[in-house]
């Protein structure tokens, strides 16, 4: 799961790469431009998954 | 409990945080691990999470599933094999190690391990080998097709775009490329190790050579054709570049060199990864320096790869935008990419990188923090039984 967790987060920091330097993903990839995300977007859902990771392991470390 | 899944299904993920450190606070595990539901509740959250994660919401997922169902049968979609599929190709032999973990979660999940190790040491976390682990379906089948079948989804994807264009360049010579990896992790993987100490010894050399050789060559793929790097004329990066700095592709390939041979460690399958340098025929794997020393490699390097194939990544696009590498497009030009919803922050980008380091510092701080603290206290634990 800390592996989906960090290709989740990788595919974040690539978009974020490619949007600053201009490489046109979207287009590359011939993805759809309606449900296309930005680094944003994609860095939020990142930041919540991680949360719930985190305390999960914490609390199967510490509670159990 | 029937109840509280449905309250954890109907909650989004900061409610379900919310509702966790109130559990822990009013004990609630602590309860439910008098009715033998203790830890396996937190695998399976964890599972729930990520699949919910991965499910939802579906008119933006339906893409990523489209496009692994095209990976893995790429016969069965109409215009063939596109750039993005063999992106999401690479991208899911770079996962390996994560599949590996998941399956074994999920075996872990289906076998009733689960609630049978609550069970048995009422929270001691003394973990027992169970008995699938070793089994002839899992050890021989489901642990090496997981470990196989991105490469050999690679692989057909190659043949494929060799047989939809004619080209044996570069086609073919890609195909070589996953086959001789192939070759290494099926030797990795299923050879019987433990025969006599000279056929080890010759099936090592023999490997370790196919080992470099495959790693050479990978690594001589990604700068040279992925990203068009390593021209002469250019001193050696390629006619034109859109990162700024020139030491940025410098840096990236020998660290690409240094960490491909981080990576083909990790294709092994765990249960060969410690045997393959064992240090002779009467040593079991658990006895041999080697084997802890893998278990403690095994996350560091699933990590590892995801950053080398992460900047692999920005290279990869980089050179496809600029030249057209493959002929995947029939127009070379690509527009340039401008954000047409820009949500720009406040901050200017060295400041949001700091503070991007600082949190990711304190997380793998914490859970390094976690990690010693739980070893410390398993210690106690043995000691304290081994006294009483």
């Amino acid at each position: 799961m800390a592996g989906l967790l960090s290709v989740h987060w990788s595919w974040g920091l690539q978009v974020l790469v490619w949007t600053r330097f201009r490489i046109n993903y979207v287009y590359i990839f011939e993805l759809d431009p309606r449900f296309t995300r930005s680094y944003t977007q994609i860095f939020s859902d990142c930041a919540s998954d991680s949360i719930v990771f985190f305390s999960l392991v914490f609390m199967l470390v510490w509670v159990c | 409990m029937p109840n509280f899944a449905l309250v954890f299904f109907l909650l989004n993920a900061k409610q379900k945080v919310l509702l966790y450190f109130k559990a822990v606070l009013k004990r609630l595990p602590v309860e439910l691990k008098d009715y033998g539901v203790s830890e396996g509740i937190f695998v399976l959250a964890g599972l729930f999470a990520a699949w919910h994660r991965l499910l939802f919401p579906w008119v933006q997922r339906r893409g990523l599933w489209q496009a692994l169902f095209a990976v893995a049968c790429p016969w069965r979609v109409n215009p063939g094999v596109c750039f993005f599929h063999t992106y999401v190709g690479d991208v899911l032999t770079s996962m390996v190690k994560c599949f590996l973990n998941l399956q074994f979660t999920v075996f872990f999940v289906a076998s009733g391990g689960v609630w049978r190790s609550a069970n048995a040491h009422h929270g001691h976390s003394n973990f027992v080998q169970p008995a699938w682990l070793q089994s002839w379906p899992y050890d021989h089948v489901a642990a090496p097709s997981v470990v196989f079948l991105p490469l050999w989804f690679r692989f057909v994807q190659c043949l494929m775009r060799f047989k939809s264009t004619g080209d044996r360049w570069p086609h073919l010579y890609n195909a070589l490329k996953y086959g001789l990896m192939m070759t290494v992790t099926v030797f990795g993987a299923l050879h019987p190790l433990y025969t006599t100490l000279r056929d080890t010894l010759w099936f090592q050399l023999f490997w370790i050579t196919l080992f470099v050789v495959s790693t050479l060559y990978s690594a001589y793929w990604d700068i040279c054709l992925d990203w068009g790097l390593g021209k002469l004329k250019y001193q050696l990066l390629n006619d034109r570049q859109m990162y700024p700095k020139k030491w940025y592709y410098y840096s990236a390939m020998v660290g690409d060199l240094v960490l491909r041979f981080v990576w083909i460690y990790t294709l092994i399958p765990p249960t060969a990864a410690s045997g393959i340098i064992a240090l002779g025929p009467g040593q079991t794997p658990s006895q041999s320096l080697f084997s802890k020393l893998a278990n403690w490699l095994a996350p560091i390097a699933m990590l590892l790869e995801m950053v080398r194939r992460t900047f692999w990544g920005l290279f990869r696009l980089e050179n496809e935008q600029l030249h057209n590498t493959e002929g995947y497009r029939r127009v070379n030009f690509v527009p340039l990419h401008f954000d047409h919803t820009p949500e720009r922050l406040n901050t200017t980008g060295r400041s949001v990188a700091y503070e991007v380091l600082g949190f990711g510092l304190v997380i793998v701080a914490s859970g390094a923090l976690v990690i010693v603290l739980s070893g410390r206290r398993y210690d106690s634990m043995a000691t304290d039984t081994d006294e009483s």
